[in-house]
């Protein structure tokens, strides 16, 4: 079997367990130009797991964190401290038996409170015409 | 006398939107503007929030998962020939930047389930996090609109659920026999909304007061104020 394809076999927890390394590294170095060696690795496995599993709970807290570092590579800007907070969310994720819908809620609106921007992208907006041209 | 310490923000429909969808450095200045406060909103301002944005990514959603489009590409040509209006604009600013920080090939079929996925994640969450960052009110209006939820159990097939959720959010006949915006502005804030447009009588049009001046015109208009 090769390699690559026993990689997108690995299930969606084995492939967030090995997201946690570089967590760990990056909360000891996130303001150092080290760090930028964990954010790509880390930033790799979260494209590899949306690779293997397109849909799934661990995916959509995954991809909520990836679009927060992902976007203007906002990783840089992000603290040790921050990086810690989420090592011990997806520590405690990969440890549970399940995850449920509401614990994917959860560990999204922790992610916001840790200071994760898990909707950072944005534009231009055009403020005269948002209520004029629909049905109350 | 001192004044009493501020205990928080009601935002109206367009500071929520930028604090959801501006640039990075008008989000950062609007934050700067309300620190350590809580943000409220009541429903009928999350029900603009969704008709004016959520609406589109999900209906862009559909657009993406049609089986004539082969490529993000084509969804995004279709879409750019069809809706001019800002909010669908929008749409095309946003949602490829969700697309390429993926690092998805626009013109590539293969990485067309990838979008409809992304798209399906992040639909989910922006409905998750305009509930979760913002403090709601009473809802005076009892907008029947504001109440229609978006639930979606199966996000291998979210399809039934994004169904749903355009069905009954454009269901005008049913949310309007609900709805008691009329007793809103015509009974409870009557008073109110006169003060506002007798303020509104007496300003220049300029760029500071149009938006004021729009509102207080549409007073006028649709509900005989003035």
């Amino acid at each position: 079997m090769s390699t690559s394809k026993t990689a997108l076999e690995a299930s969606a927890v084995e492939i967030t367990k090995s997201m946690l390394p570089d967590l760990e590294q990056l909360s000891k170095c996130a303001e150092e130009p080290v760090a930028v060696v964990f954010a790509d690795s880390l930033l790799r496995k979260m494209r590899s797991l949306h690779d293997a599993h397109m849909y799934g709970n661990n995916t959509e807290v995954v991809m909520a964190l990836h679009d927060a570092l992902a976007h203007q590579n906002r990783w840089i800007n992000y603290t040790s401290k921050q990086y810690e907070a989420a090592y011990c969310l997806f520590s405690s994720l990969v440890n549970q038996n399940t995850i449920t819908n509401a614990d994917v809620e959860n560990a999204i609106i922790s992610l916001e409170k840790m200071g994760f921007n898990t909707l950072p992208f944005g534009t231009i907006l055009d403020d005269d015409n948002y209520e004029d041209s629909e049905e109350v | 006398m001192s004044e009493a310490p501020i205990q928080g923000y009601f935002l109206d429909t367009s500071v929520m939107r930028s604090l959801l969808l501006s640039t990075q450095v008008y989000q950062q200045y609007l934050q700067s503007q309300l620190t350590n406060q809580e943000l409220y909103i009541s429903n009928y301002v999350q029900m603009e929030i969704k008709r004016s944005y959520l609406i589109n990514i999900i209906s862009f959603y559909f657009v993406l998962n049609l089986n004539g489009i082969n490529t993000i590409g084509d969804a995004f040509a279709l879409w750019s020939n069809k809706f001019k209006g800002s909010e669908l604009k929008a749409i095309l600013q946003v949602i490829p930047q969700l697309f390429n920080d993926r690092q998805l090939n626009f013109s590539n079929s293969r990485d067309k389930e990838k979008a409809i996925s992304l798209l399906a994640i992040y639909i989910k969450r922006f409905n998750l996090l305009i509930q979760a960052r913002f403090k709601n009110t009473n809802d005076l209006t009892s907008c029947a609109r504001a109440l229609v939820t978006l639930d979606v159990d199966d996000y291998n097939n979210p399809e039934p659920g994004f169904k749903k959720f355009l069905l009954e959010f454009g269901d005008t006949k049913t949310c309007r026999s609900k709805c008691k915006i009329d007793q809103f502005i015509l009974v409870h804030y009557r008073n109110d909304i006169e003060k506002l447009i007798e303020v509104a009588s007496k300003l220049p049009k300029n760029t500071n007061t149009r938006g004021f001046l729009n509102i207080a015109s549409l007073f006028k208009r649709d509900f005989g104020f003035g």
